[in-house]
């Protein structure tokens, strides 16, 4: 079935169609939801009330956009809805926090401490997640999902500056969340070489 | 500009949004500051980190709880709704497979019987040293021997048919197991027939035909070319 196809029979309630939209976009939806929220309760509620409102408002789509950038807009804002009802948003986002001056200086990075080689997903995801709400809309919405900043703008109700001052704190903030991460790498390679060792000299059977 | 001001800088740099005045600006101050030139070494690191994060698979329920929802508003009619074997059964059992396996033998089993019937030769009346025995009885006597015979055929086919499921591809291995057990299923429902009319002719030869497709059945997972 193509896309035209499918939205047709979604509108006409076949539920081989729902099923087949659903597989189509589930994974997004669900890895959206659940990066903004950080919480897989919460991101499964999300992701339920995404798809229902896609299915209830199959009908109004007009074509004027990628079907599946529709269905992201639709989730975005479902998310974003949620996370104001929260009062998630632990950092507002029209204000323009000075906290950069706060930062210790090492945070700028000295000469020798640095991040070496891509950092594993399970510490990226972790580290995403430990980011101030209103950084972490901002950082999934353009670096992961790909939004720009004045669409990011828009969205949340910003100015296009004020997107790029949180984007650049969310970075600096995932820098420094990762920096402090290396301690425990470092520890690791020097048991792994202190194993080896241990190996080489052990006497043979 | 300080190194705050560079830096933040660097990061609308990352998104390609900066003219040339200005990018070699930065380019000339990175030249001599290591923690700036440090600082834009690691957002591409984490930014090349955030594109390979890939999509995160949602768990099964959403689903279940999304058709429910869609069967309350109506949105899809109950009759419509996918089948009890997609719904209830893990993802990726042999459901539709396993199914036709069992219906399709069951049906072979159901005629091959009435077939048998037919085909089997009525038996010669000999008189034996104990005695002038009855049509039924000598009938009956040859089906049983006609029985032990399949279960050695059985016995004999056990160890190999049990070695070669486990270097199967596990579906196929799963679909075999299937079938086996069905056919357990109908040899023990013929048995218990026997139990209740031994001297029902009828009876043996339903078992006969079971024993038969069993052991065909066992010969087609041996010769199955289907490996891990």
């Amino acid at each position: 079935m193509n896309e035209s196809q499918v939205i047709a029979g979604c509108i006409s309630g076949d539920p081989d169609s729902f099923r087949t939209l659903y597989e189509l976009h589930k994974r997004r939806v669900y890895s959206l939801c659940l990066r903004m929220v950080h919480n897989s309760a919460e991101a499964e509620d999300l992701t339920q009330e995404a798809f229902m409102q896609v299915f209830r408002k199959i009908g109004t789509f007009r074509g004027d956009s990628a079907f599946s950038t529709w269905i992201h807009r639709l989730t975005v804002n479902i998310v974003l809805m949620r996370i104001r009802k929260k009062g998630l948003d632990q950092v507002s986002l029209d204000h323009e926090s000075d906290d950069t001056q706060k930062l210790p200086k090492q945070q700028y990075g000295s000469n020798d401490i640095h991040l070496r080689g891509l950092v594993d997903r399970i510490t990226l995801e972790k580290a995403i997640a430990e980011l101030p709400k209103g950084y972490k809309t901002v950082f999934v919405l353009h670096d992961i999902e790909g939004y720009r900043h004045n669409e990011i703008a828009k969205l949340i109700g910003c100015s296009v500056g004020n997107s790029k001052s949180q984007l650049f704190k969310a970075r600096l903030k995932l820098r420094s969340y990762l920096m402090h991460q290396k301690p425990k790498l470092k520890n690791k390679q020097t048991e792994a070489s202190s194993l080896r060792k241990y190996v080489s000299n052990s006497p043979k059977q | 500009m300080n190194c705050i001001d560079i830096q933040e800088a660097l990061s609308s740099w990352l998104d390609q949004s900066l003219d040339n005045v200005q990018v070699e600006k930065l380019d000339r101050h990175m030249e001599t500051c290591p923690d700036c030139s440090n600082f834009f070494k690691d957002l591409k690191i984490i930014r090349q980190s955030t594109h390979l994060l890939n999509p995160i698979e949602p768990p099964q329920k959403i689903w279940r709880d999304l058709q429910l929802q869609l069967l309350s508003e109506a949105h899809i009619q109950p009759g419509s709704q996918e089948s009890f074997w997609v719904r209830y059964l893990p993802k990726g059992f042999p459901t539709l497979k396993s199914a036709w396996g069992t219906a399709i033998l069951g049906l072979f089993l159901i005629s091959s019987s009435f077939l048998l019937y037919d085909w089997l030769p009525e038996p010669h009346l000999e008189p034996t040293f104990t005695g002038l025995m009855s049509h039924e009885e000598v009938l009956i006597k040859e089906l049983k021997k006609a029985e032990s015979n399949y279960q050695l055929a059985i016995n004999a086919l056990r160890l190999g048919t049990q070695r070669r499921l486990e270097s199967l591809d596990p579906t196929l291995a799963q679909v075999f197991k299937d079938n086996l057990a069905t056919m357990d299923y109908y040899l023990n429902e013929c048995k218990q027939a026997i139990k209740n009319s031994p001297q029902n002719p009828l009876a043996h030869r339903y078992l006969l035909a079971a024993y038969q497709k069993k052991v065909e059945l066992m010969q087609t997972v041996l010769t199955s070319d289907s490996l891990l």
